[in-house]
C-alpha cells in the first residue's frame, strides 16, 4: 500500500503538488491522469524519491520512505518511463539484469529470470537475448522496459507515461500485457498518463489530477457515473462520456438474467462496446449471455445498453 | 577491414614499417650518401633511433598519461552537481588554453622548471590535459538524459552511473580527446630538444644548426611514421570503444 498524506512539492512559489492525500491499495492498478503540468508526474516521481517532497509524507507498507535510502527504496520499485531509457551500451539481456545485478543475485539466478522476463512479455530469449537496444522496435524496446522494472520482482512499479511514445496498435497491445501481466504477477502498479480513455480502460482506480490538486479519485465506472465537478466531467469527454461508458461498463451490469435469444452468444466479461459491436455486425437486438462455465446466464439488449 | 585482437591490418603494417625504419637507419650510410652528397656524416649517430624512439615514447606516454588523469578528472568534476559552479570556468579555460601554441608552453616551462625532460614533460602534460577536459566534459555532457533518468529511477548510485552509465558511454569522445592530445604531443615532444630533451627532435634541431638535411629527414620521417601508426591505433580504439557503447551501427555486433 502506497500512502501520501498532505503531499507537496514546490517549484519556486508554485505548488506543483498542492496537498495531495490518497491511498494506493497494494495489487491494484491505479492511473494518475490530468492536463500537462497537473503534478501527476511529480507525484509518480515523489514515490520512488526521485523528487523530495517540501511538505506531507509518503509511506509504503506503513514505512515512511524519507527515512529509507534513496538507492535502496528505488531498487525495490520497477520504473519504467516514456522515453524507455534503456542502456544503448548493453544488451537485451544486460539492460533486464541491472537492478538483480545491483542487488548481487547469483548469476544463474539472473540468467533464469532474463529468459523468464522475456517469455512474460512475449519475446524470444534466443531472438533477443543479444540484440542491442538499437536493433529494436519501439514496442520491443518498451517491451525491455517493463521487463527491466520487473526483474528483481518488485511489488510495486512506477510507470510514467509508458506508452506515450508508441503508435496506436503497439500502445493497444502493451497496454493488455499490462493489464494481464498485473493479473499474473500481482503488482501494485501505478502509471501516469494524459489519456483518459487508457486511464479507464486499464485503471482499477484512476486519479483525477489538476493544478497539483486530486480532483477526483475513484473506479472508472464511478468516474464515468459521477463525476466529481465540471472539470472531470469535460475532461472524461462532455458529450462523448456516455460512449465511454459503454467502454467501460461488463454485460454482467445491464443484462436481463434468465430469458433467451438467438444466435451467438457474448461473455458476460465483455464490455458494452463488444456487445453492441456484436449487435450491429450481427443484426441482432438482444444477445444471449453466457458465463465463465459457457453456461446461459440471461440476455442482454440493445435497450439495456442505451439505458443510463 | 580485416581486424585481430580489433587491431586492424594497416596499422599492424604501419608498425612493421617503423620498426624496420628505426633498425635499418644506422646502415642506410650508402644511399643516404648518394641523396645527400655534400653532408659527411649522413646518418645520426649521437644517439640511436631506437633510443630516441623510447625516450621520446617515455616522455609523450608520460605525459598524456597524468594529461588524461587531470583531464578525466576535472571533466568528471566540471560535470557533477558540486562542479556545476565551476563549469563554465574550466570549459574557458580548457578552450582558450588551446589557443596558445604548444611551443609558447614549452617556452614559459624553461624558467619556470629549467632545461632537460622534466620541463619538456610538464610542458606537453599541461597542454595535453586541455583537449582531453574538453572533449570529457563534451562527452559526459552528451550521454542521453533518457538512460540517465532511467538508471537513477531503478536504484544505481552516482558512483555506479558514472562508472556503468556515463563513462562507458563518453568513452568515444574522451577517446578521442586523448588521441588529439597524444598526436598533438608526439609532434610537440620533438621541440623539446631545443631545451635538452632527448627526443626524434634531437636530430632535427641539430640537422637544422649545422645545415645538415638528412638528420632533419630522418627525425621527421619517424617521427611522423610513429605519429600515423598511433593516430591508427586510436582509431583502431575509437571503433571498439564506439562498438562497445552502441552508438555504431551497421556492421559492428556481427564482429562482437
Amino acid at each position: 500500500m502506497i500512502e501520501l498524506e498532505n503531499v507537496v512539492k514546490r517549484y519556486g512559489t508554485r505548488a506543483a503538488v498542492d496537498g495531495m492525500t490518497f491511498s494506493i491499495e497494494a495489487r491494484t492498478l491505479c492511473a494518475f491522469v490530468g492536463p500537462s503540468g497537473c503534478g501527476k508526474s511529480t507525484t509518480l516521481r515523489l514515490i520512488n524519491a526521485l523528487i523530495r517532497p517540501d511538505d506531507g509524507m509518503i509511506r509504503i507498507d506503513g514505512r515512511d520512505i524519507s527515512a529509507m535510502k534513496p538507492e535502496t527504496l528505488r531498487r525495490g520499485i520497477g520504473y519504467v518511463i516514456q522515453s524507455i531509457g534503456l542502456f544503448p551500451h548493453w544488451n537485451v539481456a544486460d539492460n533486464i539484469a541491472t537492478v538483480p545485478r545491483l542487488l548481487h543475485w547469483p548469476k544463474s539466478r539472473i540468467e533464469r529470470r532474463i529468459d523468464e522476463l522475456l517469455h512474460l512479455l512475449r519475446l524470444d530469449p534466443g531472438e533477443f537475448r543479444a540484440k542491442f537496444p538499437h536493433q529494436l522496435s519501439g514496442g520491443q524496446q518498451q517491451r525491455v522496459g517493463v521487463a527491466r522494472a520487473l526483474a528483481a520482482d518488485p511489488n510495486i512499479v512506477l510507470m510514467d507515461e509508458p506508452f506515450g511514445a508508441l503508435d496506436p496498435p503497439t500502445r493497444d497491445a502493451l497496454q493488455g500485457e499490462i493489464r494481464r501481466i498485473q493479473a499474473q504477477t500481482k503488482k501494485t502498479i501505478v502509471f501516469v498518463t494524459h489519456d483518459m480513455d487508457e486511464a479507464l480502460r486499464l485503471g482499477d482506480r484512476v486519479a483525477v489530477m489538476e493544478s497539483g490538486k486530486l480532483v477526483q479519485f475513484a473506479t472508472p465506472a464511478e468516474i464515468l457515473a459521477k463525476p466529481a465537478n465540471e472539470f472531470v466531467r469535460q475532461f472524461v469527454g462532455g458529450a462523448d462520456m456516455s460512449i465511454r461508458v459503454l467502454a467501460v461498463a461488463r454485460v454482467a451490469e445491464r443484462m436481463t438474467r434468465g430469458g433467451t435469444a438467438e444466435g451467438e452468444p457474448i461473455r458476460d466479461s465483455a464490455s458494452l462496446k463488444e456487445a453492441l459491436t456484436s449487435m450491429m455486425t450481427s443484426r441482432r437486438e438482444a444477445l444471449p449471455v453466457t458465463d465463465e462455465k459457457g453456461g446461459r446466464v440471461g440476455v442482454i439488449r440493445l435497450a439495456d445498453l442505451a439505458r443510463l | 577491414m580485416t581486424r585481430a585482437l580489433g587491431i586492424s591490418r594497416l596499422t599492424f603494417a604501419l608498425a612493421f614499417a617503423l620498426v624496420a625504419l628505426v633498425l635499418a637507419l644506422p646502415h642506410l650510410q650508402a644511399p643516404m650518401h648518394w641523396l645527400f652528397p655534400e653532408v659527411e656524416r649522413p646518418v645520426y649517430e649521437r644517439a640511436s633511433f631506437v633510443e630516441l624512439v623510447a625516450s621520446h615514447l617515455a616522455l609523450v606516454l608520460a605525459s598524456s598519461a597524468a594529461a588524461t588523469l587531470v583531464g578525466v578528472s576535472a571533466g568528471i568534476f566540471a560535470t557533477r552537481q558540486s562542479g556545476a559552479e565551476f563549469a563554465p570556468l574550466i570549459n574557458a579555460i580548457a578552450a582558450i588554453g588551446q589557443t596558445f601554441p604548444p611551443v609558447a608552453v614549452l617556452a614559459i616551462s624553461v624558467p619556470l622548471l629549467g632545461y632537460g625532460g622534466p620541463p619538456t614533460l610538464v610542458a606537453l602534460a599541461v597542454y595535453a590535459a586541455l583537449p582531453i577536459t574538453e572533449n570529457t566534459i563534451a562527452g559526459l555532457t552528451s550521454v542521453s538524459r533518457d538512460a540517465k533518468d532511467a538508471a537513477e529511477g531503478l536504484g544505481f548510485s552516482r558512483l555506479r552511473l558514472l562508472a556503468d552509465v556515463e563513462l562507458p558511454l563518453a568513452l568515444p569522445i574522451i577517446l578521442t580527446g586523448i588521441r588529439i592530445a597524444v598526436i598533438i604531443n608526439i609532434g610537440t615532444a620533438t621541440i623539446g630538444s631545443t631545451i635538452g630533451a632527448l627526443t626524434l627532435g634531437s636530430p632535427i634541431i641539430e640537422g637544422l644548426s649545422a645545415s645538415n638535411p638528412a638528420y632533419v629527414l630522418e627525425g621527421a620521417a619517424v617521427v611522423a611514421l610513429l605519429a600515423i601508426l598511433i593516430d591508427r591505433l586510436f582509431e583502431d580504439g575509437v571503433h571498439w570503444a564506439r562498438r562497445r557503447s552502441g552508438t555504431l551501427t551497421s556492421d559492428a555486433h556481427a564482429v562482437a
